[in-house]
């Protein structure tokens, strides 16, 4: 646990301080739904950390809770009690419109269906996080395209999302979770509109790309085809944590053997070269 | 992002058409509905209009050009002895039946001016010559309706109340609210093809001397002389009121022009919200990524606007082409005042703004969870 007491400062750059081990820290965090006259708690006392420089990956079956979790880690719901921590921050005692700039500041998104405007050129689309944060359109624009760059799609920035294929419409993504320099990338199933291979070089270039010492990287997937990027496994079922392993390749061993999953070599793939 | 907003508008060029091409027909369509009822309107005051004499005095129990109430001869002089009274000529405005040689009979209107000045008869005189008036049973004729007594020609003569008279000039004027032929002559003329008529002033048409105020004028002479003193709009609408009071002509225009906007605004509104629910999850990529309130709401409104504005253009661009390509001569009355574009301007607008007000309450209400969603 970290020793730092928690502090709002939510300027952005200066979120993570030396002496925050872990990145997220949930106490006791329960929340529920009500539909109609049923109130319906889908996360039950959950108590996590993770650690900072890491990629953790939220797994299990369906309905178990692991993207009302991820929200609740990014700000994007609040929780019914208990505290969240998350680099230092406590996101808990935060109003919408703070966490707004948290958000702004300090979380970068991956999102399954990647989420990119059609009718907008990829450099404007990573543009985005910038542009709500007030660069300047050109200013903005340059980075974007750098960052383009890193992920392999330099060569065409202008271009709209559909004349790239799913993996490299994830690529734009993933460079627009990175462009305003996150600490925290939250992703919702990146590879799982990708098939096997795609998905595999996405994995490849976000562990490439965002995993950093400052950075937290926290991934909800069903897809065991990737759990060998995985620094840490938090296995979730009926809105409890069930374990939490930081021995990943293990676990990807056991899912491989158990013949469910046949990961083909990624790691022998040019991760930039997929079209 | 004001820029992404727009390139999210253009982008989408179906939607983005759809809503133009509805706006821009819902606004040409008010602008035409409303250009025919001002045309119509204007129609009522045509005769004032082409007379275009500055200030018209009428009997106090007289309220517009096709209500009158005929004063003394002398109320002419006590006018123009008034100060500030540049000159002041009598017209008269009375009816009558016209009977061409061949038997074609139609009720006319004769509109008798000052045998001098001749001030009254409209300057659009296209054959003849206005001096030709003093001979003997000289009439001018406004071209507009005369073909309902066989358009008579320069050199024609027919019959007015079993009086001879000749035309010696043609007037290229439009056509008046009211079905009759128009016919121009001297007062003294008038007196003589109408007879067994008292009093024959219908109005006194007066121009205010330089310098000199021409409401202040009006309201000098009805203290002065008791009589009703008008400057030329103030008659003219006092005339369209007249018409708008007795006719159906207000109500059904009114329900027209209420129709159209209902229906036409309404469904471009609606598009538009539809537009704005249809990008909800951009919208609410945008509030995880942690865009405010403030910035997404102006985002949402210039879209609208932006809409609006452009729709309003080409609506009222074609209905100006509308007008402009009229046939001359066209019964259809069209006329666009300034005021009509700008009212219109503001209910398109208005309802585009209700429209994106009604889509931001969604929009800002939107949970960003909802990216999480597939």
């Amino acid at each position: 646990m970290s020793d730092l007491t928690p502090h709002l400062d939510i300027s952005g750059m200066q979120t993570v301080s030396k002496a925050t081990t872990y990145a997220v820290e949930l106490k006791n965090i329960v929340k529920s739904f009500q539909t109609g006259d049923k109130v319906n708690e889908v996360l039950h006392n959950i108590d996590l950390q993770i650690p900072t420089g890491s990629i953790s990956y939220v797994v299990g079956p369906s309905g178990c809770g692991k993207t009302t979790l991820i929200s609740i880690i990014a700000g994007i719901l609040t929780s019914d009690s208990g505290e969240v921590n998350v680099l230092g921050n406590p996101i808990h005692r935060m109003n919408q419109r703070e966490k707004a700039t948290f958000r702004r500041n300090n979380v970068g998104f991956i999102f399954q269906q990647f989420n990119l405007i059609s009718t907008i050129s990829i450099a404007e689309n990573v543009a985005v996080p910038l542009l709500i944060k007030g660069v300047k359109h050109d200013e903005a624009i340059e980075k974007a395209v750098y960052w383009l760059e890193r992920v392999g799609l330099g060569d065409r920035p202008f271009s709209l999302p559909q004349d790239f294929s799913g993996g490299q419409q994830q690529r734009v993504a993933i460079a627009r979770a990175l462009v305003n320099d996150p600490k925290l990338i939250i992703c919702d199933e990146p590879t799982s509109a990708l098939d096997g291979k795609t998905g595999q070089v996405v994995m490849e270039l976000l562990k490439d790309v965002a995993k950093q010492d400052d950075r937290a990287v926290i991934i909800v997937t069903h897809d065991n085809r990737i759990y060998r990027y995985a620094d840490n496994l938090i296995d979730m079922e009926d809105g409890r944590i069930n374990s939490v392993s930081s021995d990943a390749s293990a676990w990807a061993q056991e899912v491989s053997s158990l013949g469910i999953d046949d990961p083909p070599e990624a790691k022998e793939q040019e991760p930039l070269d997929e079209t | 992002m004001l820029q992404i907003a727009l390139k999210m508008l253009f982008g989408d060029r179906a939607k983005f058409l759809t809503l133009v091409i509805g706006l821009s027909f819902s606004v040409f369509l008010l602008v035409q509905q409303g250009s025919i009822f001002c045309g119509l309107m204007l129609r009522t005051a045509q005769n004032v209009f082409e007379t275009g004499a500055p200030i018209w005095v009428i009997d106090p129990t007289a309220s517009n050009f096709n209500d009158t109430v005929d004063m003394k001869t002398s109320e002419v002089a006590r006018v123009r002895s008034l100060p500030g009274v540049l000159w002041a000529v009598p017209m008269t405005l009375q009816g009558g039946v016209a009977q061409s040689d061949k038997g074609e009979t139609a009720a006319i209107q004769v509109i008798g001016v000052d045998d001098e000045s001749l001030i009254g008869i409209p300057a659009s005189l296209i054959e003849g010559k206005y001096e030709d008036l003093n001979q003997p049973g000289a009439v001018i004729i406004s071209k507009a309706r005369s073909e309902r007594f066989g358009a008579p020609q320069v050199g024609d003569e027919f019959e007015i109340n079993d009086n001879r008279v000749k035309v010696v000039g043609l007037i290229d004027s439009k056509k008046s609210f009211a079905p009759f032929p128009v016919l121009y002559t001297t007062m003294s003329r008038v007196q003589t093809l109408i007879p067994d008529k008292q009093r024959i002033v219908s109005f006194i048409l007066v121009k205010e001397k330089p310098d000199v105020d021409r409401k202040a004028l009006c309201r000098l002479i009805e203290v002065s002389t008791g009589l009703k003193a008008e400057t030329l709009w103030e008659f003219v609408f006092s005339t369209m009121k007249f018409w708008a009071a007795n006719t159906g002509i207000p109500i059904n225009f009114g329900i027209n022009f209420g129709m159209v906007l209902l229906i036409g605004t309404m469904i471009s509104a609606q598009t538009l919200y539809a537009f704005m629910i249809e990008n909800i999850k951009y919208f609410g990529t945008f509030k995880a990524i942690g865009i405010t309130n403030r910035m997404l709401s102006k985002m949402v409104v210039l879209q609208s606007l932006t809409v609006g504005l452009i729709g309003y253009g080409i609506g009222i661009g074609i209905a100006s082409l509308f007008g402009y390509f009229l046939p001359e001569g066209s019964p259809l009355a069209y006329y666009t005042p300034w005021q009509l574009l700008v009212i219109i301007l503001f209910l398109v607008m208005g309802f585009c703004s209700l429209a994106s007000l009604l889509s931001l309450n969604r929009v800002l209400r939107v949970d960003p969870a909802i990216v999480f969603r597939g």
